[in-house]
């Protein structure tokens, strides 16, 4: 349809995006961070929904054509790629590490190759206390960059935080194993009290025991149970309305009579 | 009463320029997060990939429903496509050509209400329609050989049983 | 900035062009009309007037020249799903039902791949009430044919909603089969015959009968661990179910009721019993120990559940008890049906009966109210089996009848697939198996030829 005509009109507005995001680079290096993520933005806005011809590409897989490799489509989908990267670099600037780890999700949902963006990801992830996931990244990025300075740096400022994560744990361990102790000074404290109580439980316990001669009461009752039911005529009257359920249920000899019918 | 009202300058794609309240704009969640990470700015935010049109259908829903609670997308699913309420409908009724645009634009801009609407109202156009229908609707060729469209048919006839 | 005459070009939405394609393609060269000449004159949302309220640009009203002509009797046609991004095309059909997916999928070889995706089956099916699967762990959700589970999942609800099913019958016992609860693997049956018989639901062969009570077996319940099992004998065996396949031994036999066992139901902890001599008895599941019994029914007690701390019970008394299981005290009584109760089932808020009066009650069981009375059966309901939709009755009129929960209404009535008492009944989302005096297990099967492996 509108596909090939738009392929002018696409170069021009990815031409466009470059030119906001050089901008924003220029931006970020002298500093101004805000700037350089309103150039970012801008160059995105160029960008979204540019990429709205992949319902065609999965229906010629479907009817087994290789897909054709679309030039501007990658270069499209890269671009967007390192400006998101781009605007995570900005976060981190401003130390607003959710934001960056977002950013560096979308550029890496982009362009899974996206070494910055998954460098950026692990320095955020690092800040932001998640070093597992951190983890994860920087031994992606080991296996691709064994040499790498900047990669070896972060690895030590994963460990720097482990351990600075570790020690706060201790501390607050601490602080229970304080709080427990203080505890057991209070228990040692109120120990009168304590056994009040036990003997309070033992006697409820006993008084829930001393409950269950009653039942063996309600047991000796049953004889009246049976005497109510001879005097009243009314069961007897139910009795014989639903001979049909005792015929079946204790089966025997009534339904033997049933069955010699 | 009076508040100041903050305005935010737009430009459509002909290079039209739209002003609208700050709290209109954030309707869109690219907008919003741009708004809120750098700040407001007397220059305008292009909008190179809608035109000046589709803006400002997109401005008149997104003034509507500027002070509408958020919903999730799994209650708009759950409601159906049905539930579309008169202004919304009235909203919808215009050309698919239009429609087309303001799907994208409600995606590019990130505006999910607005997808939703917009995806339901085509929805609607598909429902309970035969194929043929379907066809005539769209202005959709059947390029199916006659063996396909008996093995489709085939393949998909349990669903009218009943 | 760009050169506003060559961005007005350059920037020609792609519905202008497709718009002027259209207009040059037809073929009759219909008049153009401007949109708002020939709509209805709705008030409603008039474009001019909005904007003019809220502050649009100046060029505002140029807008409507460029944008809104339409054609008479010619609409502005675009294949939407072919030309939106293939997640915004999948977002529109996730608000279609499946009817149209199905139709959909006959429209073009494009809407076709569309109309099949995964995804979309797989929140079609999770989205549909009272659907569910088990899929194991190790099966990916993606891996799942969710297109095909809907169709099956859809045919077996028709196949409910229409009555069709295969029936077989599995023949062995001697006398009549009182009692039956089955599995996907198996049916396990209690008979007057003595027995205890485990068929396999697949083939339909019996592969294990137990020998151990005196007289009938009246009730059974098993769960993967034991069963447990009343009889006339008075005695309840709890047998041990690990290797069902291989054997199963007896753990312990529980003596206390001076009549027959009628009914019983059990609990991670404990076992409630109802027997002929008008009382329910809690037993300790693991040491066998019996912890208290109820006393109240004036009749025998012909059906027990266990819900939590709730013990529901029926009896030939025409009451419905509920019971608190720790206190061991009677809560309420049900009061309406005029004759002899033989069932009940309580699912924690309704509570569902079956009597010689020949009808079936739905109770709430806060109130003790009766909420409906369902008639139909024309001899005593012997049994019932209900879930959150429906209630599958059996009834001394040989009959089995599945009646809709929430309604009332009958939906089903299988007459003849026995030649007399129907006495128990359990059903499944593929299948009914009921038995009879008759001595003949029937089981019916709504799932004949379709894949369930994930159906649950």
């Amino acid at each position: 349809m509108a596909d090939s005509s738009n392929i002018k009109e696409k170069e021009e507005k990815l031409a466009n995006a470059k030119i906001e995001k050089d901008k924003g680079n220029e931006y970020f290096k002298a500093g101004d961070i805000s700037n350089a993520l309103r150039q970012y933005y801008i160059s995105l806005l160029n960008l979204n929904g540019l990429e709205n011809d992949k319902s065609f590409a999965i229906f010629r897989k479907e009817q087994e054509e290789e897909p054709k490799k679309d030039p501007l489509h990658e270069d499209i989908t890269k671009t967007t790629s390192v400006i998101l990267s781009n605007m995570a670099a900005c976060h981190i600037k401003k130390e607003k590490w959710n934001k960056a780890i977002e950013r560096a999700d979308e550029a890496l949902k982009k362009d899974p190759e996206n070494t910055k963006a998954l460098f950026r990801r692990a320095q955020a992830l690092i800040k932001d206390g998640n070093t597992t996931k951190a983890r994860e990244d920087l031994t992606k990025l080991t296996a691709k960059n064994p040499d790498d300075g900047a990669i070896k740096r972060e690895w030590q400022s994963l460990k720097a935080k482990e351990k600075e994560q570790e020690r706060k744990q201790r501390k607050e361990l601490a602080g229970m194993f304080d709080r427990m102790k203080r505890e057991d000074e209070k228990e040692e404290r109120s120990k009168k009290q304590q056994s009040i109580k036990k003997v309070e439980q033992e006697q409820k316990i006993s008084e829930i025991k001393d409950d269950e001669p009653k039942i063996s009461e309600i047991r000796d009752d049953e004889p009246k149970i049976s005497e109510i039911r001879d005097d009243e005529p009314k069961i007897s009257e139910i009795k014989d309305d639903e001979p049909k359920i005792s015929e079946i249920r204790d089966d025997e000899p009534k339904i033997s009579e049933i069955k010699d019918e | 009463m009076v508040t100041e009202v903050k305005r935010v300058k737009l430009t459509s794609s002909e290079g039209t320029e739209f002003q609208v309240d700050r709290n209109v704009a954030e309707r869109s969640v690219l907008l919003k997060n741009m708004l809120d990470d750098v700040g407001e700015s007397d220059c305008a935010i292009p909008l190179p990939n809608v035109t000046g049109p589709i803006l400002t259908k997109v401005i008149e829903y997104c003034t509507h429903h500027k002070d509408d609670p958020p919903v999730s997308h799994e209650d708009e699913f759950k409601k159906g496509s049905e539930d579309i309420d008169d202004w919304d409908a009235e909203f919808c009724k215009v050309d698919q050509g239009t429609l087309f645009e303001l799907i994208l634009s409600a995606n590019y801009l990130d505006i999910k209400p607005l997808l939703d609407l917009t995806c339901k109202t085509v929805a609607n156009m598909i429902k309970g329609k035969s194929p043929d229908e379907i066809r005539r609707t769209f202005n959709i060729e059947n390029d199916f050989s006659p063996a396909e469209e008996e093995q489709v048919k085939f393949e998909n006839d349990w669903c009218e049983e009943r | 900035m760009k050169n506003p005459k060559n961005a007005l070009l350059g920037g020609k939405s792609r519905f202008l062009k497709i718009f002027t394609k259209v207009i040059n393609e037809d073929p009759k060269n219909r008049p153009i009309t401007r949109r708002h000449s020939i709509a209805p004159p709705n008030p409603n949302p008039n474009p001019k007037s909005q904007y003019s309220n809220t502050h649009f640009g100046p060029n505002g009203v140029e807008v409507e020249d460029e944008g809104f002509f339409t054609v008479e009797n010619l609409i502005t046609r675009i294949d939407f799903l072919i030309n939106l991004p293939y997640e915004i095309a999948a977002y529109i059909l996730m608000f279609v039902d499946f009817q149209t997916l199905c139709r959909m999928a006959r429209v073009s070889r494009a809407w076709y791949c569309i109309s099949r995706d995964n995804e979309l089956w797989h929140s079609m099916y999770v989205m549909s009430e009272g659907w569910k699967t088990n899929i194991p762990k190790d099966v990916l959700t993606g891996d799942v044919d969710w297109k095909n589970l809907f169709k099956n999942r859809h045919t077996l609800a028709t196949r409910w909603k229409k009555g069709e099913c295969e029936k077989r019958y599995l023949k062995g016992h001697l006398d009549s089969v009182y009692c039956i609860q089955f599995d996907e693997h198996k049916i396990v049956t209690g008979s007057r015959d003595k027995t205890i018989k485990f068929w396999d639901i697949n083939t339909g062969n019996c592969f294990q009968t137990l020998y151990g009570h005196d007289l009938s077996v009246l009730c059974l319940q098993y769960n993967e661990k034991i069963m447990v099992s009343g009889s006339s004998d008075t005695t309840i065996i709890i047998w041990d179910m690990q290797n069902y396949n291989q054997a199963v031994s007896q753990i312990r036999r529980l003596s206390g009721h001076s009549a027959g066992v009628l009914d019983i139901c059990f609990d991670g902890n404990h076992i409630v019993s109802c027997s002929k001599d008008s009382t329910i008895k809690v037993w300790d599941v693991n040491t066998g120990e019996c912890l208290r019994t109820l006393v109240g029914h004036r009749g025998p007690v012909n059906a027990v559940q266990l819900h939590g701390n709730r013990i529901i019970s029926a009896s030939g008394d025409a009451l419905i008890k509920l019971w608190d299981l720790e206190k061991g005290i009677c809560i309420r009584d049900f009061i309406g049906h005029t004759r002899g109760l033989a069932c009940v089932q309580f699912d924690g808020k309704w509570v569902v009966s079956g009597s010689n009066d020949k009808t079936i009650k739905i109770w709430d069981v806060e109130t003790a109210l009766c909420i409906r009375t369902l008639e139909g059966h024309t001899d005593l309901v012997r049994t019932i089996h209900f879930d959150e939709d429906k209630i599958v009755s059996g009834s001394y009129d040989q009959t089995v009848k599945v009646w809709d929960l929430k309604t009332g209404k009958q939906l089903l009535d299988f007459k003849n697939g026995h030649t007399s008492w129907v006495f128990d009944v359990q059903f499944s989302t593929t299948k009914i198996v009921s038995t009879s005096q008759d001595q003949i297990i029937l089981v019916m099967d709504f799932a004949e030829d379709l894949d369930t492996r994930y159906i649950i």
